[in-house]
């Protein structure tokens, strides 16, 4: 009977934080406490592990059993610590030996009959292993290994099924358990570059996405020409996107055929997205595919951006790295899309939650579409719009400037003509790998261009860069001075034009902005009404 | 034996039983029993017992078997509250303000031989639990 320090840890947000589960059994009416702010869920452990240390044939000592969660103020919202508490009792009361398990992190809910789950956020509590120097986690594993095993990495790992399981390995001198088998952590497709051989170079990275509703691929999209090449060019420099024009017209279709144009996630960031989902309690987007998420637009801010009572990635960090496409963007509450703003800029959204913050990465391609007006036939030339100026005003009003000062590329998306409509989508050569191919080499222009200042795409550029990076020579400086004087465009409209030329000429692999780039980009600036 | 007897009466019957014997380990320890089966309004106390100058408040708890776990387990909160409860009452009632108490449980688990208790296994817990507020 005496006192017994085991390690765990918790999930906040993304992160992993070092818990200490100190656990004292003494003497006295046999009572049954957890102390340290633990969450309800956490509380119930006394009665899960009461249950399950009994039906494995160790009843609890008849003594006065008290477990503290340090640190304290540190709020502990998810049952992770049923396998170090239950351990704990058995070794405080004698039936463990002390040993090199009580170094492991222990992390895993434990049910009635005693069978040991794995705990959600497995990927960021890994890293509290890493830096804590721990010799391992030994993990819950009823139901077969979780997805998380293969992103490991360095971090060596056991898998108990059950407490009859981690008894045995506790008492057999906690070795340190078998590699799981080869190394099923799936590398992430060869780009299409020089592999047309490969089956799954170009298909792999633009196959599904992130849900089976996004693989669409845009060659098999009919028309629209002017909107492919828009996504190229917003895929090519991380540029947000606007497509307006009335229903039916494809343009949830295009959106979902970006994530085919974008180059596979690199391994680190491959490493961030599958950490966000396993904090979600998500199963991760297939390997090579950036993720693509498409909320509703009644969502609501905290499954937008985060949050929660307790601090769980939102659809904008599920969208980290990859697409976020919000159709009918009008039509969002105007708090959820206001709460863009910082993401946006930032590519974090934080929340404060129980007196502490929760930073979620979220770093995303913004691809939004809109109707023209509510009843959606504004600017249609066969069917006659229904609102009137007030909706059409309105409309548009509810869109906050610094959302819309995100968006680079305005695209109309009209109806196809009747030749459009017959020619078979998938005519003539696929254009997509050699899209994705000029994406993915404008992506590494600017991962060049940008070393070392502190953005990654065309699209964060601001004045400095700009002056830096954009510079024009007379002949397309004259384009611009013609436009900006006749349209009477914004310094803002200004800017946004120079971003996208910027990523034009890289699409050409020019190093020189022309007159060519310039003219092409001011043909997406060309805005629906209502906020021009 | 032959007496035709309900469930609750056995029950009582035990519970007096286990009092009884709970009091003789008391008085063997130099505890002096002052009351027992104490009634409030609001809770009863089993034995009050003098240990020294100590007063005690004593749950006494009987089992036959584990089946429904250790006696001592009964002792819940609720119980500790309905016990601290009874136990202001009686200090009231006496005027005992600056008399030091405190609640000790005995545990009495009862061997069956034959079907008659044998001898019984006594475990007590000095200053079981401090009530909350």
């Amino acid at each position: 009977m005496s006192a017994l320090r085991l390690h765990s840890a918790t999930l906040w947000g993304v992160e992993g934080c070092p818990v200490s589960v100190e656990i004292d059994v003494a003497p006295g009416l046999p009572s049954f406490r957890i102390i340290g702010m633990p969450a309800t869920v956490v509380r119930e452990s006394c009665e899960r592990v009461r249950a399950a240390l009994r039906n494995t044939g160790f009843p609890l000592p008849l003594s006065r059993i008290t477990v503290n969660l340090a640190p304290a103020d540190l709020p502990k919202p998810h049952p992770v610590f049923d396998l170090a508490i239950a351990l704990g009792i058995l070794g405080a009361a004698g039936h463990l030996p002390p040993g090199p398990w009580m170094d492991w992190l222990l992390l895993g809910e434990v049910s009635l009959d005693g069978s040991l789950r794995p705990p959600r956020g497995l990927l960021s509590l890994a890293g509290v292993a890493r830096g804590e120097g721990r010799p391992g986690l030994a993990v819950g594993a009823a139901g077969g290994l979780p997805w998380e095993h293969a992103w490991l990495d360095d971090v060596r790992a056991v898998w108990l099924p059950d407490l009859r399981a981690a008894i045995a390995w506790a008492r057999s001198g906690a070795p340190p358990g078998a590699p799981p088998a080869g190394q099923p952590r799936q590398q992430a497709p060869e780009p299409p570059a020089g592999g047309a051989g490969s089956p799954t170079a170009g298909a792999g990275a633009r196959a599904a996405g992130a849900g089976a509703a996004a693989a669409v691929d845009l060659d098999q999209i009919r028309g629209q020409v002017h909107a492919k090449r828009a996504l190229e060019i917003a895929a090519a420099g991380g540029h947000g996107l606007l497509m307006y024009g009335p229903p039916g017209t494809g343009k949830s279709l295009l959106a979902r055929s970006v994530v085919g144009l974008l180059p596979p996630p690199e391994p680190a960031e491959s490493r961030e997205i599958a950490q966000i989902y396993s904090a979600a309690g998500l199963p991760p987007p297939p390997p090579g595919v950036r993720p693509f998420r498409d909320p509703h637009h009644t969502v609501t801010r905290a499954a937008l951006l985060g949050g929660g009572a307790v601090p769980e990635p939102g659809e904008l960090s599920l969208a980290h790295r990859g697409v976020l496409f919000l159709d009918e963007l009008p039509l969002f509450r105007r708090e959820a899309v206001d709460g863009l703003r910082e993401p946006l800029e930032q590519g974090v959204v934080s929340v404060q939650r129980l007196g502490r913050r929760a930073r979620f990465p979220a770093r995303f391609l913004l691809v939004a579409a809109a109707n023209p007006c509510r009843c959606g036939h504004f600017g249609d030339e066969e069917v006659a719009c229904r609102c009137t100026e007030f909706e059409l005003r309105r409309y548009w009003a509810t869109l906050p400037g610094p959302i819309l000062d995100r968006i680079d590329l305005f695209v109309p998306v009209g109806r196809l003509s009747f030749d459009e409509v017959t020619t078979t989508a998938s005519a003539g050569p696929p254009r997509v790998p050699e899209a994705a191919a000029r994406v993915r080499a404008a992506r590494e222009i600017q991962t060049l261009r940008f070393l070392g200042e502190g953005i990654q795409c065309n699209a964060e550029m601001g004045r400095v860069h700009l002056d830096r990076h954009a510079l024009l020579d007379a002949g397309p400086r004259e384009v611009l001075r013609r436009a900006y004087e006749r349209y009477r465009l914004s310094v803002r409209a200004h800017d946004r034009i120079l971003r996208v030329a910027r990523t034009i000429a890289d699409l050409d692999g020019s190093l020189a902005i022309t007159r060519e780039h310039v003219l092409e980009a001011l043909s997406y600036r060309e805005a629906p009404l209502g906020w021009a | 034996m032959g007496v035709e007897t309900t469930a609750a009466e056995r029950r009582r019957r035990l519970g007096r039983w286990g009092e009884a014997a709970a009091a003789e380990y008391l008085r063997g320890l130099g505890f002096v029993v002052l009351a027992s089966g104490y009634r409030s309004p609001r809770g009863e106390v089993d034995l009050v017992c003098r240990d020294g100058r100590w007063l005690v408040f004593v749950e006494v708890k009987t089992r036959l078997s584990r089946a429904a776990g250790a006696p001592e387990e009964a002792v819940t909160p609720a119980k500790q509250r309905r016990l601290a409860a009874a136990a202001r009452h009686f200090l009231q009632q006496h005027r005992l303000h600056a008399v030091p108490y405190r609640f000790d449980v005995v545990a009495v688990d009862v061997g069956l031989v034959d079907g008659r208790p044998g001898l019984p296994r006594i475990r007590h817990y000095r200053s079981a639990f401090t009530p909350a507020g």
